[in-house]
């Protein structure tokens, strides 16, 4: 269980641990009070969904099942034990006795075998939980991206609004002083009220936002938490390669091993089709006389009309298909990956634009047009529709910036959700 | 009428100026030199620019204009790439005499063709360089010679008559003065200058030639208020000012503290009788005008274009008025938004001049008003210069600000009465002559 619990909580890029206890829960209680205490970082966050998450701690159950099912499928049945007493009519003589100790000599013999294919089962189920935690750590990531980027286009949709209802305010000053006419005015008064309203919806986007996140993560959302007014701008590290490909998806791994689970499963039927009751008995007998006869017994089912066909019939055609699931989930994994890949390139070169380009330029613009307005080339609300231009592109610059961060993760985890993961902790974290 | 010049011109051949002229030619008589405009001096004084040199050859005065691209500088902060003729707009002035026969070279350095047109000069047709006209073009690289005999006097101008359009926004033009043979009507200065206007929008480094009446720089021989020469006079000289115009529009040039006698027109010297006064002279577009009168009033007396967008550099003319508009409680907010933003014009747009000196405006834009004088801020640009009228000078050059007599000076009531004898200019007012 140790090396499950490595394997599973180093993909998922925190310590899977369950606290089933109260005095765990006390535990998990203090640690979580601590993380929430300051500003939530990536890695925190799934620290807090580890300690919390109701699904993990589910995942975790189930691995438990499954590591059950696995002991309980290479013990050996118990041994029979028969015993007979026989009256006799003749005083003198002793109750004739017989007893007998009846095991499964094929359950004995087929014991490796089994065990190695229940190992082979019990091998997928891990690596299947394991996917599943590592689909869970993507989400809480994910859930944090749009939340910071989320919060950060709220911020910026709030200087949206803040100029255009400078705008507006302005333009009541010039139609007071008659010298706008009143359609100008309106124009901007509509255009205030707009900007109001696309703060209105980035604050319900804000909230949204943070509810999914503390739904993911397992905690509070009313809560006086907090987390970074911005995503990292820049990666750290390059782009990971993509080496490996599919080689460390979960998902592949665990249809490999579900696919040579069923075709050790198939051996084992094909191997002792034959023999499928083979008894080993240890009798012994008293006769009347008191006279002890102990010997062995073998007990065999003669295949006469069922040979066991029916049964590895079945295992060949469950192991066919295990194969067969086994192609389509590397087929699906493989373009999963080349498409992760794709996204993440795109989202990198817009990233990348709106970072070197588009928002630079539009800050450039805001200080040129300042500088019209100082030589009475254009008026101030000129300036101030450039001002709202510059926050649309920052708003802009802000999701692209998520949809990266989005695409890194989702490269990850179309990678096994491993080695990656543990880089973009370092980025996010910083 | 075309007709009655060509009339008068047979008429006046008839009685000898053709013949002279054909004599001359025949005996290899040099011409006459260029009789002198200014009295006592080399003859018209072109603001901010020169006299074109010749040479004589066969009794011919032969002049070279190359067509060019230029470097031009309107006042320092503004520099474009504009077209002239050897290295300047306008081109050199070509300063002859009536009767004179002249021979141009003209070079054309530009990557498209161009011709020259000799405006308001009688010659043979071949020679009045309309393109595709009266003459091919001249081809990029090639040299034209034009060759005519001058049988007039007055203030004339050359330009291009190919591409028209776009040459002239371009700054391609020069004036043509023809002095009277016998040396009549001289004056003791004489002044000429061309009225321009240039589409160099802010930010920008060439002329846009597209534009049709929002222009944004106002000229005099190309260059803006501080950068024009001022004219600078000797109490009593009597003084003429030759005004040519190949804008898209009119102006109306004003003189303080004179009265201007229109004597000359395109059409040439106006007889004494048909003359007239007035403070205000109207240049139509493709027209030129003479004006003359007695310096008989010392001072700094200014010279403008009477249109007053025409005094002003570069500005906006789509912005909202600001006048009467209070702001100060919303700049907080304002500048919240954008740092370094001052509201402006509440009451009135002369603190713009104020505010320019501190202010990053566009690159390579002037502000729209300029100059400092003596007593503050002048808040004017464009076609706007002064006449310096100074008792007993002998040089020409600037003279400074000039000083006011006690008791000649306007005050303020209730003021102090001591005559503020002139501060020193600031650099805004210092003329940059080029
Ligand atoms: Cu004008």
């Amino acid at each position: 269980m140790a090396a499950l619990r490595t394997s599973v909580g180093a993909r998922a890029g925190g310590d899977l641990v369950a606290r089933p206890a109260t005095s765990e829960r006390a535990a998990a209680k203090r640690e979580t009070d601590i993380l929430l205490a300051q500003e939530l970082s990536l890695d925190a966050s799934l620290k807090l969904a580890l300690l919390n998450a109701p699904r993990y701690q589910t995942l975790y159950a189930q691995l438990g099942i499954a590591a059950a099912e696995q002991a309980s499928s290479t013990a050996l049945t118990n041994p029979v034990l028969s015993a007979m007493v026989r009256p006799t009519s003749n005083p003198a003589a002793l109750a004739n006795l017989e007893f007998g100790i009846l095991t499964s000599l094929v359950d004995l013999l087929k014991r490796p075998a089994r065990g190695r294919a229940a190992r082979g089962v019990f091998e997928a189920e891990r690596l299947s939980v394991a996917a599943d935690v590592v689909a869970m750590a993507l989400t809480v990531r994910t859930a944090y991206v749009d939340l910071v980027a989320a919060t950060n286009i709220r911020d910026v949709q709030k200087e949206l609004e803040r100029a255009a209802a400078a705008s507006a305010a302005l333009a009541e000053r010039f139609h007071a002083a008659g010298n706008i006419p009143m359609v100008r005015l309106r124009e901007e008064q509509a255009a205030a009220a707009d900007a109001a309203l696309s703060l209105a919806d980035a604050e319900m986007e804000a909230i949204e936002a943070r509810e999914r996140f503390a739904l993911a993560v397992g905690i509070d959302a009313s809560l006086p938490w907090r987390v970074p007014a911005a995503l990292p701008a820049a990666p750290k590290v390059p782009t990971p390669a993509v080496a490996g490909g599919i080689e460390q998806r979960l998902d592949v791994q665990a249809s490999r091993a579900a696919a040579s689970a069923a075709i050790g499963d198939l051996k084992l039927h094909s191997d002792w089709r034959l023999w499928r009751e083979v008894g080993l008995d240890v009798s012994g007998e008293r006769d009347g006389d008191g006279q002890w006869a102990i010997g062995p017994k073998l007990e065999l089912a003669l295949p006469l009309f069922n040979q066991g066909r029916p049964d590895v019939a079945r295992a060949a055609a469950a192991a066919v298909r295990a194969d067969h699931q086994r192609a389509s989930v590397e087929q699906a994994a493989a373009a999963d990956l080349r498409l992760a890949q794709a996204r993440l390139g795109q989202a990198e070169r817009r990233f990348v634009r709106y970072r070197d380009e588009i928002v630079p330029l539009h800050t450039e613009i805001v200080d040129l047009k300042l500088q019209e307005y100082n030589y009475m080339f254009v008026g101030v609300f000129e300036v101030l529709t450039a001002r709202r231009a510059a926050a649309a592109s920052e708003v802009g610059y802000i999701g692209a910036l998520r949809d990266f961060w989005k695409a890194r993760l989702g490269l990850d985890a179309a990678l096994g959700g491993g080695t990656a993961l543990a880089l973009v902790n370092e980025d996010i974290a910083q | 009428m075309i007709w009655n010049r060509r009339t008068v011109l047979s008429s006046l051949a008839g009685v000898g100026v053709g013949a002279g002229i054909q004599s001359a030619r025949a005996q290899g008589a040099a011409p006459a030199s260029v009789s002198p405009g200014n009295r006592g001096s080399s003859g018209v004084t072109t603001l901010n620019g020169a006299t074109l040199p010749y040479t004589i050859k066969d009794g011919v005065k032969e002049f070279r204009l190359v067509a060019q691209e230029i470097e031009h500088e309107f006042a320092p902060g503004t520099r474009v790439k504009a077209w002239g003729y050897n290295g300047r707009t306008p081109g050199p002035t070509i300063e002859v005499v009536e009767g004179d026969r002249i021979r141009v070279l003209v070079t054309n350095q530009l990557k498209e063709h161009t011709t020259i047109h000799w405006h308001g000069i009688f010659l043979p047709n071949g020679m009045d360089g309309v393109g595709g006209l009266t003459q091919p073009h001249i081809n990029p690289g090639e040299t034209y010679v034009y060759e005519f005999t001058l049988r007039q006097s007055g203030t004339y101008m050359y330009h291009p008559h190919a591409d028209e359009m776009v040459q002239m926004a371009m700054g391609m033009m020069g004036l043509f003065i023809i002095h009277p043979r016998d040396g009549a009507r001289a004056v003791d200065r004489d002044f000429a200058f061309m009225l321009h206007n240039w589409a160099v929008h802010p930010g920008t480094y060439r002329p846009d030639p597209a534009v049709m009446t929002e222009f944004d720089l106002w000229t005099i021989n190309s260059k803006v208020f501080p950068a024009i020469e001022p004219m600078v006079v000797r109490t009593g000289q009597r003084v003429r000012i030759r005004m040519a115009n190949l804008s898209m529009h009119e102006h109306p040039m004003h003189i303080h503290g004179f009265r201007m006698r229109v004597t000359g027109t395109d059409g040439g010297p106006i007889q004494e009788s048909a003359q007239w006064s007035e403070v205000t002279t109207l240049i139509p577009v493709g027209a030129t005008r003479d004006v003359e009168f007695v310096a008989d009033a010392p001072g700094d007396w200014a010279f403008h274009c009477h249109k007053s967008h025409h005094t002003m550099n570069a500005m906006g003319h789509d912005v909202p008025n600001t006048i009467g508009v209070n702001q100060s409680d919303l700049v907080p907010k304002i500048a919240g938004l954008l740092p370094g933003y001052m509201p402006m014009g509440e009451a009135g747009m002369a603190e713009h001049q104020m505010h320019a000196g501190h202010m990053e405006g566009p690159e390579n834009t002037m502000p729209m008003m300029t100059g400092i004088g003596p007593f503050g801020p002048l808040e004017m640009g464009g076609m706007f210069t002064l006449i310096k009228v100074r008792d007993g000078i002998e040089s020409y050059q600037d003279p400074g600000a000039y000083k006011h007599p006690s008791g000649t000076l306007a005050y303020r009531l209730g003021g102090d009465r001591r005559v503020v004898t002139s501060a020193p200019m600031s650099p805004g007012m210092k003329m940059d002559h080029h």
